[in-house]
């Protein structure tokens, strides 16, 4: 048994076969969610989660158990979900953005729903609205930002490349919306919601409760599910508007169709956590190194790997140092010189 | 079964607006193509070929005329109608992902293909049969993009092929290929044409014109497009009037089928100016 494993194991590709099978995907993100629920400041062993696991399916009396009670379900869990999801929904959205735009190195943010969401927070922070209407007027402005995006694409774009326009007016409305989050900032009362603005901006999952993991839900099922069943057609998409409408896609309606979904599922994750970027360039970016450019597999990969990233990335952020680091920097920290590293590879295979 | 242009204009520019700002390239043609022709797209660059073929494809709407496949107006049809009709072979196809050669030709299957579940068995088989047809199912795991010119070119056609459609649309499917791969397209066209596809292609080259149209559109800068048959159309009279270059158009023998027609230009000997700049220099 263990010679056959070894010999599994010294062919080549057996590495590049055990990350492609899903299997082994699965025990990963198991893996994930059990470290997840057991890291942080207060200490929770698996013996002890899965005793409180059996505690509440016998519906048995909590008694030592009701802190650790407390931790888990109060705490970590909606942390936990709200990670998943969006981790999951910022890749998807940033695959299928990177499909459609036809350029491997656009992440979401690329039709300005980060800035519009950023600002309607900001906005919402100065106006003391409490923390559902912050994240309403995130979701709001977020998809008001990518509208005005796609308003102004529309008007302007010439018979073949609209997509270059979209992406050119999708600059300039997220770089109008960033000088609004900076005047928000400039006026904001330095003392207290000066910080919550910043705070807010650097993305963090703290102060996730169940209600906001359910309100998020909802819109982020609504949009994936229309996303996830035409991902197989984001593949001839990549090949440009002529050559798809030759092939019987009917472009400008899909299209459209696309942005509103990934549009929602990306506001509405964002409502919740904050900006948080470069989850949506990298992920799909390893992914389709492992599982190849096939959208078919290429999606669910994605939204997978990156539901896992961003619990890992959370376990960093409140368990590495005594105060919460916010997601923001970390997954910078750690995208940053990886983006380079891939990069850094290209360059070398293609000599 | 024809593909039928009536009075057809193309150009740039919203079609109902009546205060000018349309950009016509190319002016009131007509033709049709039956199964099993080839019509040839000639002229200089920047005459409307482009223009016209993606008129024809329904990429641009008509300035004015209409394009009727098998009795209906393009301008009507949907696109996962029309491209089960006519099929599309780009010149070079830009992708910016790793797709295998066989992905790309499942594309083809675009209109058939369950998005859902992806290409089901039966669409795989019709694309292994069209690699095959064309000769590239070694080709298959192959990445696209890092083919050579001659490959990509066979793969497009292959993705055209299986699309089903009875019309394909060539645009100038020779160029950028060295002499030999350039010989081989035009057998495997010249194979198409024989199984009842009706052809149409952009072209640099009478000669292919020659060898393979039934039927040629000249498009001339600012001027009437001519059509008709290539043999009297394509004339050292017309060369000298599109391109300003002079021409001999010659029957030739290749050993193989019935005479051909080759053009073959009349460099114009620098040796007059040669001499003068010589004598300047001693």
């Amino acid at each position: 048994m263990s010679t056959q494993f070894l010999n599994a194991a010294s062919q080549p590709g057996f590495f590049r076969r055990l990350a492609k099978s899903s299997a082994f995907y699965f025990a990963l993100l198991l893996i994930t969610v059990l470290v997840s629920f057991t890291t942080g400041r207060y200490g929770v062993s698996v013996e002890q989660l899965f005793t409180l696991l059996w505690l509440k399916v016998a519906r048995l009396p909590l008694n030592d158990f009701a802190t650790v009670n407390t931790v888990i379900f109060n705490v970590r869990l909606p942390r936990i979900l709200a990670a998943a999801m969006t981790g999951s929904a910022l890749s998807l959205s940033g695959a299928i953005y990177q499909s459609i735009f036809r350029n491997p190195m656009v992440s979401p943010g690329i039709l300005g729903v980060s800035s519009g969401a950023g600002f309607g927070a900001a906005l919402g922070i100065l106006l003391s609205m409490n923390l559902a209407g912050v994240q309403l007027m995130a979701f709001g402005f977020g998809s008001v930002a990518v509208s005005i995006t796609c308003l102004f694409g529309r008007a302007l774009k010439r018979d073949s490349d609209s997509v270059i326009m979209l992406i050119l007016v999708g600059m300039v409305v997220s770089t109008v919306f960033a000088s609004f989050i900076s005047l928000t900032k400039y006026v904001a009362d330095p003392t207290d919601k000066l910080p919550a603005i910043t705070f807010w901006l650097m993305g963090s999952l703290a102060s996730v409760n169940m209600d906001d993991v359910r309100s998020v839900a909802l819109p982020i099922a609504l949009g994936s599910v229309p996303l996830f069943l035409v991902r197989w057609k984001l593949n001839i998409l990549s090949f440009g508007d002529d050559e798809a409408r030759s092939l019987g896609v009917n472009t400008g309606p899909l299209r459209l169709m696309i942005i509103v979904c990934s549009t929602v599922i990306t506001a509405a994750a964002i409502s919740i956590s904050g900006i948080i970027g470069w989850v949506g360039l990298i992920i799909p970016h390893i992914c389709r190194m492992i599982t190849g450019p096939d959208h078919k597999t290429l999606v669910p990969f994605s939204m997978l790997t990156g539901a896992i990233y961003l619990m890992i990335v959370d376990d960093i952020a409140r368990s590495s140092v005594s105060v919460e680091i916010p997601l923001g920097i970390i997954t910078a920290l750690i995208g940053a010189p990886f983006f380079l590293y891939l990069i850094f590879c290209k360059q070398r295979s293609c000599r | 079964m024809t593909l039928e242009c009536v009075n057809l204009s193309c150009g740039y520019g919203r079609t109902n607006s009546k205060n000018g700002r349309k950009q016509i390239v190319v002016q009131d043609v007509s033709f049709s193509l039956d199964e099993g022709e080839v019509v040839c797209l000639f002229g200089p660059n920047g005459a409307g070929k482009t223009t016209f073929f993606r008129t024809l494809l329904g990429f641009i709407k008509p300035l004015d005329g209409k394009v009727f496949i098998d009795g209906t107006d393009v301008a009507q049809m949907k696109p996962s109608k029309l491209a089960t009709r006519i099929a599309y072979v780009p010149q070079f196809a830009n992708v910016p992902f790793p797709f295998s050669v066989e992905e790309v030709v499942l594309m083809g299957r675009g209109v058939h293909v369950n998005s859902m579940l992806g290409p089901s068995p039966l669409d795989c088989e019709k694309a292994q049969e069209c690699m095959a047809s064309l000769g590239i199912s070694h080709l298959a795991k192959k990445v696209y993009s890092r083919l050579s010119g001659g490959e990509r070119q066979m793969v497009l056609i292959a993705r055209a092929l299986t699309q089903d459609a009875r019309y394909l649309v060539l645009d100038e499917p020779t160029s950028n290929l060295d002499f030999g791969n350039r010989i081989r397209i035009l057998e495997r066209i010249l194979e198409l044409k024989e199984r009842g596809i009706g052809i149409i292609m952009t072209t640099h080259s009478p000669d292919q014109v020659l060898q393979l149209g039934t039927r040629v559109v000249v498009f001339n800068r600012g001027a009437m497009t001519r059509t008709g048959c290539p043999q009297t159309v394509v004339t050292s009279s017309l060369m000298r009037n599109v391109y300003g270059v002079d021409v001999v158009v010659k029957e030739m023998h290749n050993n193989i089928d019935s005479p051909v027609s080759v053009c073959v230009p009349c460099l114009r000997h620098p040796s007059q100016n040669m001499s003068s700049i010589k004598e300047k220099a001693v």
